[in-house]
């Protein structure tokens, strides 16, 4: 890598946007190149700098205030109670129907309304975000280290007792050969500190790692879907167990392997 | 619910637009939208989907009212130079700025052109990956990249120059 192809890359590099091939090659370029590496440092430092000095800009207390009552005009445009039935043409009908619509809607509306000005932050999606982020970082870590398996193997029967002893848990383990996903191996991983199996499969030249952790929360989990940078994830809770299955697959072939994976428990 | 992300809307809005009041209109018909139509979301970013909301009424906004800062050749010497309209002055926030390198990297943000600005706001201070940005955005990965780029070597430049500046003086 050069000079020219470095100042291209670097800004992606700092944002760590790179696949990992480019991640390596900048990185050796930046640790021989003086110039490219005052560039660096450069970047970083201005990164810091905004991350401590750039104004974030609070909503005042009033414009919450007139949010919140344009929230309540939304929730309710005609008032119950307001409409009288014995002379209502059928605009006021229609009105009448729209305020039973949303009088049905008000508790929860109102509740969120609630949340807007008392309590962002009770809102974490940063929780599910950064395991999310975890799972997805063990993924590229797994490829990244060559160290996609701990055990080798094609055979269930191989990498489950495997697994016995290294985990409090039991992980239930199934090739998909035959569906075109075949079991490539195990791997201890940890997600956020707690150790977690992950059961390999390989899909032509691509590689889907499913995680399975005990879940702290206790009840299933409906399947979400999410995307990060280039890699998709499907995570679900079942039976007291977290599941994340992470890979650049395409989204179809990702999601039938999801399918299959479910359909077994 | 997309509500409680009303305040990085805000906030992006504030940024964008550069002064309170039409922040806070924006951000209101913005959210009124989200709200109303919020069961047609189905997607698993509800606050990038907010920011999304947010970023298309302001834009929607500069078109009626300001479009000369859409019209954006990015001129390296007029960009530089801080905003006239920009009302960071007056803000109470600046009356807490910590130190003057606080106030020139805010100044020579603001001054960067909305599309450049935008693209730094959602990275530095909503932290979104590449692919959200471009998705906010509407404008592909390259050019978050390349905005990007371009408008951080034009804040190294402001900063750098108004600590030289401020040397001499």
């Amino acid at each position: 890598m050069n000079c020219a192809e470095t100042k291209r890359l670097i800004d992606a590099y700092v944002d760590n946007e790179l696949d990992l091939r480019g991640a390596l090659e900048v990185e050796g370029h930046v640790a021989r190149c003086p110039g490219c590496g005052a560039d660096e440092r450069a970047l970083r430092e201005l990164q810091a700098s905004a991350h401590a000095n750039l104004i974030r800009h609070a909503p005042s207390p009033e414009f919450e205030a007139r949010l919140r009552d344009a929230l309540h005009a939304e929730e309710s445009p005609v008032p119950v109670g307001s409409v009288e039935p014995s002379s209502a043409p059928p605009r006021a009908a229609r009105h009448r129907r729209r305020a039973w619509r949303w009088a049905a809607l008000a508790p929860f509306a109102a509740a969120a309304a609630l949340l807007v000005v008392a309590a962002p932050r009770l809102w974490r999606p940063t929780s599910e975000a950064s395991v999310a982020d975890a799972v997805i970082a063990a993924h590229v870590r797994s490829l990244l280290a060559n160290h996609l398996t701990d055990v080798a193997s094609s055979d269930q029967h191989t990498v489950k007792p495997w697994f016995q002893g290294k985990l409090d848990y039991s992980v239930s383990v199934t090739d998909w050969a035959a569906e075109g996903y075949p079991l490539a191996g195990g791997r201890l991983d940890y997600v956020e500190d707690t150790p977690a199996a992950a059961l390999v499969y390989r899909r032509a030249q691509h590689v889907v790692n499913l995680f399975v952790w005990p879940s702290k929360r206790t009840g299933d989990e409906p399947l979400q879907r999410l995307s990060r940078r280039g890699y998709s994830a499907y995570c679900w809770a079942k039976d007291g167990m977290h599941y994340w299955a992470v890979s650049d697959l395409n989204e179809a072939e990702l999601q039938k392997f999801v399918e299959l994976v479910r359909r077994q428990g | 619910m997309v509500l409680p992300h009303m305040r990085a809307g805000y906030n992006l809005a504030r940024w964008l637009l550069r002064n309170d009041h039409d922040a806070e209109d924006v951000t209101q018909e913005a959210i009124v939208r989200a709200f109303r139509f919020f069961d047609g979301f189905t997607g698993d970013n509800p606050r990038a989907w907010l920011l999304t909301v947010v970023r298309n009424s302001a834009y929607t906004f500069l078109q009626q009212n300001r479009a000369r800062e859409l019209d954006t050749e990015f001129d390296e010497v007029l960009h530089s130079e801080p905003t006239s309209n920009g009302r960071a002055s007056e803000t109470p926030e600046v009356l807490v700025l910590r130190s003057a390198q606080q106030r020139v990297l805010n100044e020579a943000v603001e001054a960067l052109p909305v599309e450049f600005r935008e693209v730094f706001v959602l990275r530095e201070m909503e932290g979104l990956s590449y692919k959200e940005i471009a998705d906010v955005a509407r404008i592909p990965i390259g050019t978050v990249m390349s905005r990007l780029s371009r408008a951080r070597r034009q804040l190294r430049a402001a900063v750098a120059g108004r600590e030289q500046a401020g040397s001499v003086s």
